[in-house]
């Protein structure tokens, strides 16, 4: 299958290698998103003036007006200005934004960008507690950050644990995924883990963070950052790459602590898959290749079974029995994922949405899953709190 | 490092005050008899401005917990393990809290818990903490 004509495709993309913070430039998010549009509107052979669609997440310098602020930044005019506030799901939330708003007609060719530079915000301001904000009046600073609810890896362990309370958990099954989106990064020259391949026991003896996660299930920070182009099918037409369609996309967004979630072992990418695949008009065994948002290995498990690819308990003998490498059965995460590429701050969402476009446009070099058609792409905001999930097909 | 304060609101006030006397107080919907937390002005069930404070049983068990292996922030690098975890009362709602004096290997989600009124913490304002009961 090919998506059919629908109005909107992914033309170009942008993506930094992953950087150690070492050696990483000093760049402002704006000169980072300079950078990224000149190299998808260069991948796209387009014009800056095209450009009359924008889609950003927060910029680090300035704490309002962040379309217009980038817009007069790279010297062009808006119809279609946007700000998406979903974490881990920015990059997903906005393809189908920017899908659905050049279908209408609102704008013709849309940059959805994210900068993934650092330095990182600074200590002492309110997001030192990763996703939970200490202002006056949030319901974290007053109930979860007092008690330790505070960062990600003891509130990922959460699920873990309640995963392994009702299905039981396999240590050797989450390194397994780990060993084979190594092998995916060492095929990806600008992978943070390139030329590093690891085995099992690498993972299994890494120090414990917060039980049962161990520190190679967990994402390492870099710098680097990310952009794609969706642009009207009359553009799309002259594009020198396969176009990409947005064949079905599903949100959810319901809760922001973890205590709030109606359901651990089923977060909100159940029902948004289900409308994507639905929207799509497929079914998961359809899918050619799968970019599941990777900040934790759990996060992996949650999705696999969520999303429909294994029934919900199974999703340790799926990890187990399944070749996630890019020419494997099942190929996942075949630019290495965030566990092999690294994290970009938000931009770790939009490296999936962009692996899974070089894999449709036969661009993936190397690391190419033979005969990709359609790709599944997942993004994650918080604590498993704000999901989406996208069916791309190349056109 | 000292823990970061829970920053108050007028709102949530009677939950405090409620700790302080050694007891759970929640807003009940008088529409839907939905009990909620945390405090906010309509029932997150059925929207209605009919919310009521009401004591609860204090009646609890273990929905999930962490065990911080390496410290969740600098503020909570203290001596004693922090053993986060999210709390169902019996009256169905959750809510996130510590365990006391946990034994991480011995714990199992759905074990009963009594909570613990942490006085010593804040010297004007009680925490709600909780340990794994006697009786299980």
């Amino acid at each position: 299958m090919t998506g059919p004509a629908n109005g909107a495709a992914i033309v170009g993309l942008a993506e930094f290698p992953a950087r150690r913070r070492a050696d990483a430039p000093v760049m402002s998010d704006l000169e980072a998103i300079s950078a990224l549009a000149a190299l998808a509107l260069e991948d796209a052979q387009l014009p800056l003036s095209d450009l009359d669609g924008l889609l950003v997440t927060g910029i680090r310098e300035s704490a309002q007006f962040a379309p217009a602020t980038v817009a007069e930044y790279l010297g062009i005019s808006l119809r279609f200005a946007e700000t998406v506030d979903l974490g881990g799901a920015a990059a997903a939330g906005m393809i189908w934004r920017a899908a659905q708003a050049v279908s209408a007609g609102i704008c013709r060719a849309a940059l959805c960008v994210i900068p993934g530079t650092f330095p990182a915000p600074a200590p002492n301001q309110a997001g030192r507690f990763g996703a939970s904000s200490y202002l006056p009046g949030s319901p974290q600073a007053e109930f979860d950050i007092p008690y330790g609810h505070v960062g990600q890896n003891a509130l990922y362990a959460m699920f873990a644990q309640r995963y392994r309370h009702f299905h039981g958990y396999d240590p050797r099954a989450m390194a397994r995924l780990v060993v084979h989106q190594r092998r995916n990064a060492c095929a990806n020259p600008d992978a943070i883990f390139f030329g590093k391949p690891i085995e099992e026991e690498d993972v299994l003896n890494s120090p414990m963070i917060a039980r049962p996660l161990r520190l190679l299930e967990i994402v390492m920070p870099v710098w680097g950052g990310a952009a794609v182009i969706v642009a009207s099918d009359e553009i799309a037409a002259t594009s020198p790459h396969r176009p990409v369609r947005v064949a079905g996309f599903g949100e959810r967004v319901s809760h922001k602590s973890p205590h709030q979630i109606a359901d651990m072992l089923s977060p909100p990418i159940k029902v948004a898959a289900a409308e994507a695949f639905a929207r799509a008009g497929i079914a998961p065994a359809d899918v050619d290749c799968a970019q599941i948002y990777d900040c934790y290995t759990i996060a992996v498990l949650l999705v696999l079974e969520g999303a429909g690819f294994c029934r919900p308990g199974a999703g340790m003998a799926f990890l187990r029995e399944r070749d996630f490498r890019f020419d494997g059965d099942f190929p996942l995460n075949t630019n290495g994922g965030q566990l092999g590429f690294g994290q970009a701050r938000a931009a770790g969402g939009m490296t999936h949405v962009v692996e899974a476009v070089r894999q449709l446009a036969g661009r993936a070099q190397e690391r190419q899953t033979p005969g990709c058609d359609i790709a599944f792409v997942t993004g994650n905001g918080g604590i498993m709190s704000a999901q989406v999930a996208l069916v791309l097909a190349g056109a | 490092m000292t823990i970061p304060r829970p920053l108050v609101t007028a709102l949530s006030e009677p939950f405090w005050r409620g700790l302080a006397a050694g007891r759970i107080d929640l807003q009940q919907c008088s529409a839907c008899d939905r009990w909620i937390f945390y405090p906010r002005p309509r029932c997150t069930g059925c929207g209605a401005a009919a919310l009521v404070w009401r004591t609860t049983s204090s009646r609890a068990s273990l929905y999930s917990f962490a065990v911080a292996d390496r410290p969740v922030a600098i503020e909570f690098a203290g001596d004693a393990l922090l053993v986060p975890v999210i709390v169902e009362l019996d009256e169905g709602v959750r809510l996130p809290s510590t365990l006391e004096e946990a034994d991480p290997d011995r714990l199992r989600i759905g074990m009963r818990l009594s909570p613990r009124f942490d006085r010593s913490t804040f010297p004007d304002l009680t925490l709600l903490r909780f340990a794994v009961s006697e009786q299980q």
